[in-house]
């Protein structure tokens, strides 16, 4: 059983309990696998050595413990909140719209510096592979034209070689940073949709 | 040992693993562990009702992208530690106490 199994069968066996407890149960034992498996142990050594998860809820149920840490006003949206959020989307929807095609073009601006020294290799090599074969009938007619469009080809083989390792350079530290606005995103959104208790 | 002497003991061994650093379930899980085993399940439930108690707080810190929940003993659960270290002279009357009267049979 891997780390997803266990958690959804904890879900599962958890189905009785209010939204709240189930969101802390799973939230506990995701962090708990997580640090496990970031020690160095084996994802499903990991989970071999919890202990099952009938065991798990029975242990938590038996407890005497008020499952009610922070008990939840009920209908703590209420229907006047939900008529402002509806009145008031063409403020906060536009706002939203304007961060994401921020975010959006954050992203674009930077994956344009490999999609820019991608291209100049492609094309550098194009031009390189046509001004060598080129070449050869030119030297026919003039030396000096051959020559010089030999030339060019080795000029555009330099730059395509340099844009090469620049497009591979840029590739894997755009990756790195754009992996980690992703998650800074993804934290930063889960930490708000769970403050207003929309997911676990 | 006794369920519930052990559920009380655990209690004490959990405040005392934070009050000299916040920590977090598997890092209280290997501190405690040295002293007296404890699993996963068991923690958790001691953690909630010291949260209820307010003798924790909790905070969320982020950790290689993800959320780690931390606990940080209050002041109350400091006065606890305490109330518990006070105590212990009277737990070992008690042992001597039961310890003679067996010896005495």
């Amino acid at each position: 059983m891997n780390k997803q199994e266990y958690i959804a069968n904890l879900k599962i066996q958890l189905k009785d309990e209010k939204y709240e407890t189930v969101c802390q149960v799973i939230e506990y034992y995701e962090e708990i696998i997580d640090d496990c498996i970031e020690e160095g142990k084996n994802e499903n050594e990991v989970i071999n050595n919890l202990e099952n998860v009938q065991d798990v809820v029975r242990n938590i149920k038996d407890d005497d413990l008020s499952f009610d840490i922070n008990p939840i006003k009920k209908n703590s949206i209420s229907y006047f909140i939900i008529i402002l959020l509806i009145l008031g989307f063409p403020l906060w929807g536009s706002l939203l719209a304007a961060v994401f095609l921020l975010i959006l073009s954050i992203y674009i601006m930077i994956w344009c510096i490999p999609i820019v020294t991608c291209s100049l290799t492609l094309s550098s090599f194009i031009i390189f592979s046509v001004g060598i074969f080129g070449s050869f009938p030119l030297f026919m007619s003039s030396l000096s034209l051959g020559l010089t469009q030999l030339g060019v080809a080795a000029l555009f083989a330099g730059i395509g070689i340099i844009s090469f390792i620049l497009t591979y350079i840029s590739y894997q530290k755009i990756l790195g940073v754009s992996i980690y606005i992703t998650r800074q995103l993804k934290t930063y959104l889960l930490n708000i949709l769970r403050k207003v208790r929309v997911v676990c | 040992m006794n369920a519930q002497l052990r559920k009380g003991f655990l209690e004490f061994c959990v405040l005392a693993s934070i009050v000299n650093k916040d920590s977090y379930g598997y890092q209280i899980i290997k501190d405690i562990n040295s002293c007296i085993s404890i699993s996963e399940s068991t923690l958790y439930p001691i953690l909630k009702r010291l949260e209820t108690q307010q003798d924790v707080i909790t905070y969320s810190v982020e950790h290689n992208g993800r959320l780690r929940k931390y606990y940080k003993i209050t002041e109350q659960g400091k006065i606890h530690l305490e109330e518990f270290l006070e105590n212990w002279k009277q737990i070992e009357n008690i042992y001597h106490f039961i310890k003679g009267e067996l010896k005495n049979e």
